[in-house]
């Protein structure tokens, strides 16, 4: 095996190790579909380990990889004819907006993550990128670097973000 | 506000998710496969232009006529120029590895545009540069000086065959493109409406 195959195929182990919960977490954000959801994850896979072959140290690994695997799910999301036609809100709108559900759903839906998983669904792709830096703990000049938005722009939809959190989970986060 | 946001997170980073495990194996079987595709591709689009210089560099050292070896010349003059245009409009280049999100949605928003001008212009630079070539071989074969001694009648008669299936393959080729244009403006129109526009 010559040694730049070993240094990609070893660069992919560890990310996958240390990161593949968070990749897991992101298909589940991007795709509802369970089986689509397994192929995404593949292709985010793939496309992190081919995504190696190029990787100068430039960047940290963390940075890098969630570059490759929001990327990957962009442009799934931009093949999907089903998702472009999804009435997509931005932040602004789902703050504003009342928390949607009757009673009998918000008891049944008790679970914070089923709801927090139908928020982050509703999100405009570009607002939703960011909504999963934040969850995943990545700090605003990370997510600026990731996604490409100004640090300002990113300050601004954190800000937002922590409101709505704030707003819809204040009360019944387990 | 941040403590509701703080719980939030640790319940988002703690929820079990679906593993994968691939191995180094399978990823480089994966890569074998579309390097395959891509290999596939170019010998298709290469390997027209090849046998056209094979069959015509043949026909030149065949004829034993100025006229003849004329139109083979202008013909592998036109193939080369088509597979240039080819090269230099309808390659598809690879995404920048590791860009931002933005950087690459400029990135496919761009390689998008770029294909779709090559298929609404390829009547230009795709059948355009063949017509030279075709239209010596229909005058120099209707005049009967290189049919290499085939009857007359043949040639004039291969003459209208060839004219007339290249009249409909520019005119059918042309329609696909612009339909395949089309959906591409589609899906730049798709790609503006994701993007963040403040």
């Amino acid at each position: 095996m010559d040694a730049r195959r070993l240094t990609q195929d070893e660069h992919y182990a560890r990310a996958a190790a240390d990161f593949g919960p968070a990749l897991g977490r992101l298909a589940r954000a991007y795709e509802r579909d369970a089986d689509r959801q397994r192929d995404l994850l593949q292709d985010i896979h793939f496309a992190l380990w081919r995504s190696f072959e190029h990787f100068q140290g430039l960047s940290s690994v963390r940075t890098w990889v969630y570059r490759v695997a929001h990327n990957t799910a962009a442009s799934h999301v931009l093949k999907d004819k089903r998702a472009r036609t999804a009435r997509w809100v931005d932040l602004e709108q789902v703050i504003d907006a009342p928390d949607p559900g009757n009673l009998e759903q918000a008891h049944a839906e008790n679970d914070a993550l089923a709801r927090l998983m139908s928020l982050i669904h509703q999100l405009k792709p570009p607002d939703r990128q960011v909504m999963l830096l934040y969850l995943d703990g990545l700090d605003a000049k990370e997510t600026a670097d990731i996604t490409g938005l100004s640090p300002g722009a990113v300050a601004t939809k954190i800000h937002r973000i922590k409101a709505l959190l704030a707003r819809r989970f204040n009360t019944s986060t387990p | 506000m941040t403590d509701a946001a703080d719980d939030i997170r640790s319940l988002w980073q703690s929820m079990p998710s679906e593993t994968v495990y691939i191995t180094a194996d399978a990823m480089h079987a994966r890569a074998a496969k579309f390097q395959a595709r891509i290999r596939t591709r170019n010998f298709i689009e290469y390997g027209a232009f090849v046998f056209v210089v094979v069959v015509m560099g043949k026909f030149a050292l065949d004829s034993t006529t100025w006229q003849g070896k004329t139109a083979a010349g202008v013909m592998i003059a036109c193939c080369s120029l088509v597979v240039w245009n080819l090269h230099r409009r309808a390659r598809a280049i690879a995404a920048p590895a590791g860009a931002s999100t933005a950087a690459l949605l400029d990135f496919q928003r761009a390689e998008l545009i770029r294909q779709r001008d090559a298929m609404a212009s390829v009547w230009r630079w795709y059948f355009l540069p063949f017509v030279p070539a075709f239209a010596l071989f229909a005058v120099f074969g209707w005049m009967g000086v290189i049919g290499n001694g085939v009857p007359l009648e043949r040639v004039r008669l291969g003459v209208t065959i060839t004219v007339v299936l290249f009249a409909a393959t520019f005119a059918i080729g042309v329609l696909l493109n612009l339909l395949g244009a089309a959906h591409l403006q589609r899906q730049i129109e798709t790609l503006d409406r994701y993007k963040e526009t403040h």
